[in-house]
């Protein structure tokens, strides 16, 4: 498989974790979900760079 | 005039907070479309700069942004699941060669004319196809079938997203129409119904034939290099088809509107392929005797995929019993999301299953189903070598990689926007200035909620309740305004990151989403502003009261 698909395919995988991470944020306190928020916004970057 | 954005729980209207809301929008389409940035990336900065909006200006806090995004996130596994399974599909069937036998049968059928199968596959196909089932469907089972037959691949995804999409408002069994009916009081649905259905199917029609011209042009422009002659060549097949399905769409709003483009679907594809290749001018095509005779078995063969996949749409949403065991609630999964608020009041109400798919009857499950039937049959013909389905799957992960890293950002960002509020608060800064001239802006609230959501449907959730209370503000037609909320909300799925990105996903061209949002976006402002314009001149002339 070429290097540029697996590394798309691992930036899905990056959001994935995102995702999770965010979504249990949500029965959390604010200062947790800023920092779900935050992990989001650098899981993106990645996604961003391979994209 | 009435109209009171802070009733909503918005704040109050401004200039400024109303052009910080749209910008997302502006930013997302500037990227993709002047600066030629790919869609993921887009996506991504757009739901940066969303989150900020949001924060700063709509003051909702970290559970508004949270939400929304994982909401975002959650819509496009739906998105998702078909693109991976049509792409599959199409795989699987391009391995047995079959392509190339239908395009013979079809275009013998056709005698040889590319126009009459544009339109007729392009068209009638994905329209009779969103008659039952939608979400995605016909542009991933049609755009896939036109790339076979030999046409250019964006050719191919703007005609599909064009051809099915006027269908939607009462497409999917009347999903969208049925939504509307829900979103408006009960006292005028007791009766109006009639009024909406009918004045809805007269937009749609007029809708369709615009769509058919566009069509035409759109192959001009890219094909002919010539639209004159896309047009001395389409331009009777487009009057034929749209007539007849025009009229039976109409025909059907008094009888049955949710059948109204199954039905019509079904007609222009059969009287399509039975009358027009009958007319003069399409008798002698060019390239009518350079194909050899092609077979009804072998034909049949090669189609097979697609029939069972018609087969299998067909038993499992018209067969009432088996659609209603299979869509219990212990066969969806959705995720549960606590009650949000901005600070100026306005409130996402907590869901227990938010967007939730129904496994079994999701699109995707029913083309990954059908893909193991036709790989059976297939296999049972020796027409799949040994490796075969291993290196369909292989060239499905290739092909759908990129779409997936496009259509995640990008539904995250459009989610949240709807979250804050800032797609209603859109919505009503147009109501307020449009005054006497709405009928002519109406149709483009609409395209604005297909365009952020990439549904017709989820337009009419967030739209319907917008449009009737205007309309009776200023003391004119609800059902005409209503009207121009399906035409334009279903037109607007040819305009939509989403669906683009499922285009550019099914037909392999991932990163073109710009070219054909800025193809699909032109026919879509002229497609609402014509909707608009009858519209007015209906509504001047006093009907629809």
């Amino acid at each position: 498989m070429p290097k540029a698909v697996k590394m798309k395919l691992l930036s899905v995988l990056v959001i994935i974790i995102c995702m999770v991470v965010l979504y249990l944020s949500l029965s959390q306190g604010a200062t947790f979900q800023w920092a779900a928020i935050a992990l989001t916004v650098v899981g993106c970057g990645f996604a961003y760079m391979n994209c | 005039m009435g109209i009171d954005v802070t009733a909503v729980g918005l704040p109050a209207m401004d200039i400024l907070t109303w052009v910080l809301a749209i910008l997302p929008i502006v930013v997302i389409l500037a990227l993709m479309l002047a600066l030629k940035v790919s869609g993921a990336r887009s996506g991504i900065i757009a739901w940066v700069l969303t989150g900020v909006i949001v924060y700063f200006v709509f003051q909702g806090g970290p559970e508004v942004i949270a939400a929304g995004t994982v909401k975002g996130f959650w819509s496009t596994l739906f998105v998702l699941y078909i693109i991976w399974s049509s792409m599959f599909l199409y795989n699987v069937v391009n391995e047995t060669g079959s392509f190339k036998t239908i395009a013979d049968k079809f275009t013998e059928m056709t005698n040889g004319s590319r126009v009459l199968q544009i339109l007729i596959l392009g068209w009638a196909f994905p329209t009779f196809i969103q008659g039952v089932c939608g979400f995605g469907v016909p542009v991933a089972v049609a755009t896939p079938l036109l790339i076979g037959l030999g046409f250019d691949p964006m050719v191919s995804v703007i005609t599909a997203l064009l051809g099915h999409s006027w269908g939607v408002a009462f497409g999917s069994l009347g999903s969208m129409y049925n939504t509307m009916l829900n979103n408006l009081p009960e006292a005028f649905r007791a009766e109006h119904t009639g009024d909406v259905a009918f004045w809805g199917a007269v937009m749609v029609a007029f809708g369709g034939l615009i769509v058919g011209f566009c069509i035409i042009h759109n192959y001009g422009v890219k094909v002919y290099k010539n639209v004159g002659k896309a047009f001395a060549e389409g331009t009777v097949a487009v009057l034929f088809l749209s007539i007849v399905m025009g009229a039976t769409i109409i025909g059907m709003s008094f009888v049955a509107p949710e059948l109204g483009c199954f039905v019509s679907g079904a007609v222009g594809l059969i009287l399509g392929v039975l009358v027009l290749p009958r007319l003069g001018m399409y008798k002698s095509a060019e390239g009518a005797d350079a194909t050899e005779h092609t077979s009804w078995g072998d034909f049949l063969k090669a189609f097979s995929a697609y029939i069972i996949l018609l087969v299998v749409v067909f038993a499992v949403y018209l067969i009432t019993p088996i659609k209603t065991f299979l869509e219990s609630p212990a066969f969806q999964i959705g995720l549960a999301f606590p009650a949000n608020s901005i600070a100026s009041g306005f409130t996402n109400a907590a869901v227990e299953k938010y967007s939730a798919i129904k496994i079994f009857t999701a699109p995707g499950t029913l083309i990954f189903l059908t893909s193991f039937l036709a790989i059976l049959f297939y296999k049972s013909q020796s027409m799949l070598k040994q490796g075969a389905v291993g290196e369909a799957w292989s060239k499905t992960i290739k092909q759908s990689i990129g779409s997936t890293t496009t259509i995640i950002p990008m539904t995250m960002m459009a989610v949240l926007l709807t979250e804050a509020g800032m797609t209603t608060y859109i919505a009503y800064g147009i109501a307020i200035v449009a005054g006497s001239f709405y009928p002519i802006l109406a149709p483009f609230i609409a395209i604005l909620g297909g365009f952020v959501t990439s549904s017709g449907t989820s337009s009419n959730i967030l739209f319907t309740a917008l449009q009737y209370n205007v309309a009776d503000v200023l003391g004119i037609s609800a059902p005409i305004v209503l009207s121009e909320q399906s035409a334009a909300a279903a037109l607007s799925n040819s305009f939509s990151p989403g669906n683009a990105a499922l285009g550019t996903g099914v037909s392999n061209q991932a990163g073109r989403e710009g070219e054909i949002l800025a193809a699909t976006g032109v026919y879509n402002i002229l497609q609402g502003l014509l909707v608009g314009i009858l519209a007015f001149i209906l509504i001047s002339m006093g009907l629809g009261l």
